[in-house]
């Protein structure tokens, strides 16, 4: 490769990355009313790389306050202010952040319900906390959730609005910031510089440094004083190596969280994606060599920063990122770039049309998991996921395997809508048929081996190797699917209408294994890793794909009757 | 060619054909689809049961079976290019039979252990019947096994006893139920019973009474008794100073007021001896003494004094109120006794005394030794006592009745287990008997000269070995109440050959021994943290290693095939037409084919 193109794709991979930065992360706030805070002024770059023990693992401040801003304000970034300096401010500054309106409430009914004005999303805890008609419904959420009933829409939102409270209270009592480290077990409980004493195995003198160099950090940020908070956090990061603790973590762990953090390389990656998508659809129109070279290198460079980003969570979470559905949808995207260029590279013809395809279904995805509500935090394992490597092995095969029936599902597509436009058009539409079934054996072979992969750890961890749990059945039943598509088209039973069409219909099979499962049948023993929701839009999704196929058949039907003899030549 | 090698190569092309293929691994796809929903809305033990564990659903997959073997054979000679078709289609026929192996010898129960106690009985998923004849020391015992609930086999089974046969048949299944008894129409020499619909306090309510019964069929408390008596003599004056009825765990003894007061009495525990010291007819109370005034109406008491070893308890108790606890400040901080006194005194009784005559009943009413009132009760009338606030209406009169118990299923929401229940029929030489066989429970069934006991229960398989609990726990991660680990530390204990290890089970981390493997499966933990019980799966898979075997040929061969059809073929390279077996797509030119 020559020099040029390297400088070019270390430029482009970072130029997704700091648009990924500038993208608004929603719509904007109100607008900022309070008088800028002195804290502004200090720089937290020190403080933010500083590891926190939180929901169960180790993590850089940064990761602690960023999540803290999401919880509290349902925003990624509240007013441009810094997450490290508001998770300190509604610490220490607690009581005057107490009327400011940051808590997201954001439903209307709910905001009907609690007689509070419809202008705005967010509240104060002033507001909320003295709101009676609000206590009612946490009180019966509360009560309905003990009792293992349903919660109804209203009751669910008021219970978020009152988790969010409590987490500011809780950073108001100063119970959120877990600094000081285990000194006994590696993955013992730490303590907060407040209840530093109940830190065992601490002993008294260590204590005071702490307590000192917490103090005059807060004196600092008070005061706004850059330098001074600079050497503060300087001295108590010192403070806290020196201790040497067992339950220190590895700090270029945490540095590359805060790295990932960052880079947000999941956003980055769709928008690069994205750019390919649009270059690779100029390509078509206007096929010139470079426009096609640049779609390629955006692709290879949303490759590149998804594998970024998923190899920095696999490091610093200490799992790889597959235990969540927002993980395996981000893995999902990769899958698809990483099938998508192999296939291209491999196929002979050249297809102009399949790097726009596999750019698209990616950038799909990736939007999807980046857009949708999923919980993108990084969380501890449960215990059925520990101790093996096998949750890496099976389900990274069986999202190879989604991924490449994903890739499948945008190219039957093109396909279908090919055929159904120009039944005649044979050539271009045999070779599209080509990469079509060298994609879909792909994915049978992934598969295959996931569905045996999980039997085994089945077998290993529930006692027995095949269950007939419905999300077992259910990825037998997409295998299945699959094989008739591959059997069938064999002997031609299709035909390669029937062929592209099959691909999308079998593709809402793997929807269903994948997260039908859970929700239309909500039963079985696969049940970690999801949160509820979605369902509309899966649902829309399904029901636009039955469209697109009810419509390309009745337009295949109506060119076909235009031209009698070419469509009977194409079926022989 | 003969022509039948020629028509047997034609039937193994059509059972080897892709259309065969086609249409059963469609079906499979829809039959299984239809399953999950059977699952999901009706039961899984359902979908178990119609469709998984069915006959017809091995029919599907034997018929899958075959189309993989016939294609296979259809391809004969095999060439190289055949490799990756061939290995796939061996890896599923060795996993169908793996499954077949795991079916048939696989065994998968649970072990239910509480900390600190050890276990070697695995408790399966199908129920069994145990049947017992035989006098002791030379029982024979045998098992019918009936399925798993709720789908449990009804067709009658043989059951084999030295010397004589008998078949069981299961009638009736109730998931939750319960014995309630109830009076049923009974043979000549069998009393009257009555069904009495009884009034008082607002409240209504039925119960039967049964002649001369003085259990259940029959309404007594401290002070009024409302029976049925076969015969019955109305007596005007009152006997004697009554009697005290000791109660300890449940066992009541009746002790004379009069004996007791000349010496003291054994209650009957072994060392408790009660002695009445006063005893009154017409009581008084001022403060805390006890004054006999005949101004009073009829409110009989006694005090008395109850001793063991040296500790001596003194307790007042009115026949009308009952025991009211221990009079003496000395004993304050004693324990709640175990020992209930009441006095029974036919100066305070109100005895409602029914008496049949003829198809009729007569109520005679007795307060305090005299006649009340002496009325006809027909049926369907009501009839208002005068001492009593009650209004009394027959229902229903049987001339010859008997108590039995019936199986009926249990009200939804009571607390407990669920405790279910079976009915079966035994037939033999003589006629079928019936009987209801609660969880558990042993029922007796005689049959001819035979005396059978039956019991419904778990199967069970029996461990070369025991596994005790010695600990389990919970670990969360820090600060927080998400799990991190679920753990059982066991000692394994082999006394056959004198092996003992302490193992820790954890989620993905089981306990393999002489071939039989343990999974951490689930727990519970009461709220006070004094049980911990953890389930351990069980199982012994002999398939298994076919299973694995036939999985890894499915997965190379996948992997193979996928490379041969994918990497492009070197132009020029000569194939032979595959088997078309008489279908009319001979592949087109451009497409990808191989095999």
């Amino acid at each position: 490769m020559n020099k040029y193109l390297v400088t070019l794709l270390t430029l482009m991979m970072f130029m997704p990355a700091s648009l990924a930065q500038t993208l608004p992360a929603g719509q904007g706030g109100a607008p900022m009313t309070p008088p800028t805070p002195a804290w502004t002024a200090v720089n937290f770059m020190l403080f933010r790389l500083l590891p926190v023990q939180h929901a169960g693992r180790i993590m850089p401040v940064d990761t602690l306050a960023r999540q803290t801003v999401w919880e509290v304000t349902g925003k990624r970034d509240w007013q441009g202010l810094d997450p490290a300096g508001l998770l300190l401010a509604w610490t220490w500054q607690n009581d005057a952040w107490q009327n400011e309106p940051i808590i997201l409430v954001g439903h209307p009914d709910l905001q009907k319900h609690l007689a509070i004005s419809a202008d705005r999303k967010h509240f104060s805890c002033a507001e909320l906390l003295n709101n009676q008609p609000l206590h009612q419904l946490v009180m019966e959420a509360q009560q309905a959730s003990m009792a293992k009933a349903a919660l109804s829409p209203l009751q669910r939102s008021a219970a978020q609005v009152w988790q969010r409270l409590s987490i500011f209270q809780e950073l108001g009592q100063s119970a959120r910031l877990r600094i000081v480290p285990a000194m006994k077990e590696p993955n013992g409980a730490w303590s907060t510089v407040a209840d530093i004493a109940s830190q065992p195995g601490l002993p008294e003198a260590a204590q005071q440094p702490i307590r000192a160099a917490w103090d005059s950090m807060h004196a600092a940020f008070l005061a706004g004083d850059r330098k001074a908070f600079i050497a503060a956090a300087q001295g108590l990061d010192k403070t806290l190596t020196a201790l040497n603790a067992v339950g220190w973590p590895n700090r270029d762990t945490t540095a590359l969280e805060f790295i990932y953090n960052w880079m947000r390389p999941f956003r980055a990656g769709w928008i690069a994606t994205f750019l390919a998508l649009a270059v690779g659809l100029l390509a078509l129109a206007w096929p010139n060599k470079w426009v096609r070279r640049l779609a390629w290198v955006l692709l290879l460079d949303g490759f590149a920063l998804l594998t970024t980003g998923i190899v920095l969570r696999w490091k610093f979470s200490g799992h790889a990122p597959l235990a969540t559905m927002y993980e395996s949808l981000v893995f999902m995207g990769w899958g698809v770039t990483i099938i998508g260029i192999i296939v291209m590279l491999l196929n002979r013809q050249r297809i102009a049309a399949a790097l726009p395809i596999v750019a698209g279904v990616a950038t799909a995805i990736l939007i999807v998991a980046d857009v949708s509500s999923l919980d993108s935090a990084a969380e501890p394992l449960q215990p059925v996921l520990r101790n093996t490597a096998w949750l890496t092995i099976h389900v990274l095969t069986i999202m190879m395997a989604y991924s490449a029936y994903a890739l499948a599902m945008g190219l039957g597509h093109v396909q279908a809508v090919r055929l159904a436009l120009k039944p005649q058009d044979r050539e271009p539409t045999a070779q599209l048929g080509r990469l079509l079934y060298a994609i879909i054996l792909t994915g049978c072979a992934f598969l295959t081996a996931g569905i045996i992969f999980g039997a085994i750890w089945a077998s290993e961890s529930w006692g027995r190797p095949w269950g007939w749990d419905p999300k077992e059945t259910w990825s037998l039943i997409t295998l299945l699917g699959y094989m008739v598509v591959l059997h069938g088209r064999r002997i031609n039973w299709f035909g390669p209408f029937g062929d592209a069409v099959a691909s999308i219909v079998c593709f809402q099979l793997v929807v269903m294994t994948y997260y039908g499962v859970n929700f239309v049948l909500g039963q079985g023993l696969h049940s970690y890793g999801f949160s509820a929701g979605g369902q509309i839009w899966i649902g829309l999704y399904v029901l636009a794909e039955l469209v697109f196929v009810a419509w390309t058949s009745i337009l295949r039907r109506q060119n076909a009757r235009l031209q009698p003899s070419e469509v009977a030549a194409t079926q022989e | 060619m003969a022509p039948t090698s020629k028509q047997a190569k034609a039937v193994l092309q059509t059972l080897g054909s892709l259309r065969l293929a086609v249409i059963v691994l469609g079906t499979l796809a829809v039959v299984l689809a239809i399953a999950t929903i059977i699952e999901s809305k009706v039961s899984p033990a359902a979908a178990r049961h119609f469709v998984y564990g069915s006959a017809w659903f091995s029919l599907v997959l034997l018929v899958l079976g075959i189309n993989v073997a016939a294609a296979a054979l259809t391809r004969w000679p095999w060439r190289a290019r055949h490799i990756g078709f061939l290995i796939t289609h061996a890896g599923i026929l060795v996993i169908l039979g793996g499954c077949l192996g795991t079916n048939r010898f696989g065994i998968n129960g649970r072990l239910a252990l509480q900390q600190g106690t050890q276990d070697n009985h695995i408790v399966l998923d199908d129920w069994v019947i145990t049947a017992m004849t035989g006098s002791p020391g030379q029982q024979r015992a045998a098992q019918i096994p009936i399925g798993q609930p709720p789908h449990l086999a009804a067709a009658p089974a043989a059951l084999d006893l030295p010397g004589r046969q008998y078949h069981l048949r299961l009638l009736q299944y109730l998931p939750d139920a319960e014995e309630r008894a109830q009076v049923i129409d009974g043979s000549p020499q069998d009393p009257a019973a009555v069904l009495l619909e009884i009034q008082a306090a607002g409240q209504s309510g039925q119960q039967w009474l049964l002649a001369d019964d003085t259990g259940r069929w029959s309404i007594r408390t401290p002070g009024f008794t409302l029976a049925m008596f076969g015969d019955f003599s109305p007596q005007t004056a009152p006997v004697g100073k009554g009697t005290v009825v000791v109660t300890i765990d449940g066992q009541s003894r009746q002790i004379d007021v009069e004996q007791a007061l000349a010496a003291p009495i054994d209650i009957g525990d072994g060392h408790t001896t009660l002695r009445v010291t006063e005893y009154y007819e017409h009581t008084r109370v001022e403060g805390h003494k006890l004054y006999e005034d005949p101004t009073q109406p009829a409110n009989p008491a006694v005090v008395l004094e109850l001793a063991s070893g040296d500790t001596r308890q003194t307790r007042i108790v009115f026949a009308q109120f009952g025991d009211i606890g221990e009079m003496s400040a000395m004993h304050k901080d004693t324990p709640a006794s175990p020992i209930k006194v009441a006095l029974e005194h036919p100066r305070s009784a109100t005895l409602v005394a029914l008496v049949p005559r003829q198809n009729s009943l007569t109520i005679y009413e007795q307060d305090g030794g005299e006649i009340a009132q002496q009325i006809d009760l027909p049926l369907d009338k009501p009839v208002t006592l005068r001492k009593m606030a009650m209004t009394l209406t027959a229902r229903k009169f049987l001339p010859h009745a008997r108590a039995s118990t019936v199986i009926v299923p249990r009200q939804p929401g009571q607390p407990g287990d669920p405790q279910p229940a079976v009915q079966v029929e035994l037939t033999g030489d003589t006629a079928p008997q019936r009987t209801w066989l609660l969880w558990a429970q042993p029922a007796s069934l005689t049959l001819g000269p035979d005396t059978l006991d039956l019991m419904l229960q778990a199967n069970e398989v029996e461990l070369p070995f025991a596994i005790r609990l010695d600990r389990f726990d919970v670990e969360d991660y820090p600060n927080t109440q998400m799990p991190a680990m679920f753990r059982s530390s066991v000692t394994l204990i082999d006394t056959q050959r004198h092996e003992q290890h302490k193992v820790q089970i954890e989620m993905n981390r089981p306990l393999q021994y002489r071939g039989w493997s343990f999974f951490q499966n689930s727990y519970s933990i009461d709220p006070q943290h004094r049980q911990r019980v953890s389930v351990l799966a069980a199982s012994k898979d002999p398939g298994k290693p076919i299973l694995f075997t036939g999985a890894l040929l499915l997965v190379a061969g996948t992997v193979i095939l996928s490379c041969q059809r994918l990497v492009p073929q070197r132009p020029g390279t000569k194939r032979p037409a595959p088997p078309t077996n008489g279908s009319p797509a001979q592949p087109s030119p451009g497409k990808v084919t191989s095999q």
